[in-house]
């Protein structure tokens, strides 16, 4: 750990539980506590889990053109939410990349909060100014905010247990500005798990006592503390992109798969490329496989091949334990991906048989009630 | 009574009523977390000291494993192929990972004791 590398109000509450801690984009966070990753993983798959996400980063953009700043820097079209709302979306650069993915809020059309990733903390923030040409006012919180996520079916009963009030009529994608213990608390129904679950934005002094609350109030619900090595495979199973593995400088929101997430009745910053790849298609696309068990994970880099020819690269793969099987993404020749495909993959230097699959490996939940 | 001896990179030899076992330790275990798959060498194989033998894999990282002596195998654990997460619950008991015959038994004597590897590993704690 060197000087620089920041630690979260829950530092001393991890360590207390026994988290293997590591440097994570300038932050010590937990990779996993003794209860390990598998175990951790199925707790938010078939209970529910908490996360200290203070790594993340949090913007706030202020002024009348705040919405006209928004949708020029965005590739998502923020009119299709509404005050309260949350949409994913990303910052496309002209040349074709991505600076970043993110979540935007609209609190109302000239006040938006952004979460941005840890690791892309700064170049977003030099990002964000550079194209500031609307005259508002752009802040960075991303010292003062914590993040605290409750993931997995039982998250309301968890949250209303800690006395959140009315979280059984609150909709995914949508957040609550409310203050608890005199602190601002973001109540954000948000997750990167492919499960029901809140995301809690508050102040750094109100973090410490809303964990303990939470843990307190979950302990019933067998409400687990999950690291950052869990958080990754939940992610990589529900399909959702992490930004230096399918996504960075040189890959394209097209490429991604991610054409949902553009607003083609609108303009943007990096636009012109988009609708070029959307008109001719492109080079690669984002894809999946499937590898037994057995075998081994394929690991970022490892090559893919259809018949002995190279066809496309990994770029996150794990075991997946929800599958008891080993997954990947993968960027692919368009003409390959199709889902049940015969491939090969490295694992360790040799090629193993792989399916190619259409991610999520496995299926969102987010609007099967339990509660 | 079992005698064990360590090397810096994690793996160890343990002495079992005239069997040598090899596999890696319970620090090693612990560092690596959830260990999902294990891949290693086939019976009659020799391998010579600090050669890799095989691999390990977490869900978070895949490590070789180098034999601590010259070594020739004598048997696989054959278990650990379905039960890999044998190596986390008890690795330096149910989890090890090859029998071996010593080729060089006084390469023993360069190898870490129990007390020194466990230092070593404080010390870098």
């Amino acid at each position: 750990m060197d000087a620089t590398t920041k630690k979260t109000p829950l530092y001393d509450t991890h360590a207390k539980l026994g988290a293997k801690m590591v440097d994570f984009a300038g932050y010590m966070m937990p990779v996993w506590y003794p209860t390990g990753i598998v175990k951790e993983h199925l707790a938010v798959r078939n209970s529910v889990g908490i996360f200290d996400l203070t790594h993340m980063g949090e913007f706030f953009i202020k002024g009348e053109r705040a919405f006209d700043f928004v949708q020029h820097i965005t590739c998502n079209d923020v009119r299709k939410i509404g005050n309260g709302g949350v949409q994913y979306t990303l910052f496309p650069t002209p040349e074709g990349g991505v600076v970043d993915d993110l979540l935007v809020y609209q609190i109302n059309p000239e006040y938006y909060m952004m979460v941005v990733n840890a690791s892309n903390i700064d170049k977003d923030w030099a990002w964000v100014n550079k194209h500031n040409d609307f005259g508002v006012e752009l802040i960075n919180s991303s010292d003062r905010y914590s993040l605290i996520a409750v993931q997995g079916p039982r998250c309301e009963e968890v949250l209303a247990a800690a006395g959140f009030e009315d979280v059984a009529y609150d909709h995914p994608f949508t957040f609550r500005r409310l203050k608890r213990g005199g602190k601002r608390v973001y109540l954000c129904v948000t997750g990167y798990t492919g499960e029901r679950g809140f995301e809690i934005i508050i102040q750094n002094a109100g973090a410490q006592p809303l964990w303990d609350d939470l843990m307190a109030a979950g302990a019933e619900m067998g409400l687990t503390p999950v690291g950052l090595g869990a958080r990754d495979t939940l992610r990589l199973e529900a399909g959702m992109c992490l930004y230096g593995h399918e996504l960075d400088d040189t890959t394209s929101v097209m490429e991604a798969n991610l054409n949902w997430t553009v607003g083609w009745d609108k303009d943007f910053l990096g636009k012109d490329v988009l609708v070029r790849h959307k008109a001719h298609g492109t080079d690669r696309l984002l894809f999946g496989l499937v590898v037994e068990k057995k075998l081994g994970s394929p690991r970022p880099g490892a090559r893919v091949f259809a018949e002995g020819t190279d066809v496309g690269v990994v770029t996150s793969g794990s075991y997946s334990p929800s599958l008891d099987k080993n997954i990947a993404f993968c960027y692919l020749r368009p003409a390959i991906c199709e889902a049940g495909r015969e491939l090969a993959v490295e694992v360790r230097k040799k090629q193993v048989p792989a399916t190619a699959v259409k991610p999520p490996f496995v299926r969102h939940r987010l609007f099967e009630h339990k509660y | 009574m079992a005698t064990f001896w360590f090397q810096k990179t994690h793996e160890y030899i343990a002495e079992i009523d005239g069997d040598y076992r090899v596999g890696i330790s319970e620090f090693a275990a612990q560092e690596l977390g959830d260990i999902t798959f294990i891949e290693l060498p086939e019976v009659g194989a020799a391998i010579a000291q600090g050669e890799s033998f095989g691999t390990v894999e977490s869900v978070k990282a895949v490590s070789d494993v180098y034999a601590p002596v010259d070594l020739e195998v004598t048997a696989v654990n054959e278990e650990l192929a379905d039960e890999p997460e044998k190596v986390n619950a008890d690795p330096q008991g149910d989890g090890w990972f090859i029998k071996v015959k010593l080729s060089n038994p006084s390469q023993l004597g360069a190898l870490m004791s129990k007390a020194d590897y466990d230092a070593m590993n404080k010390e870098a704690g």
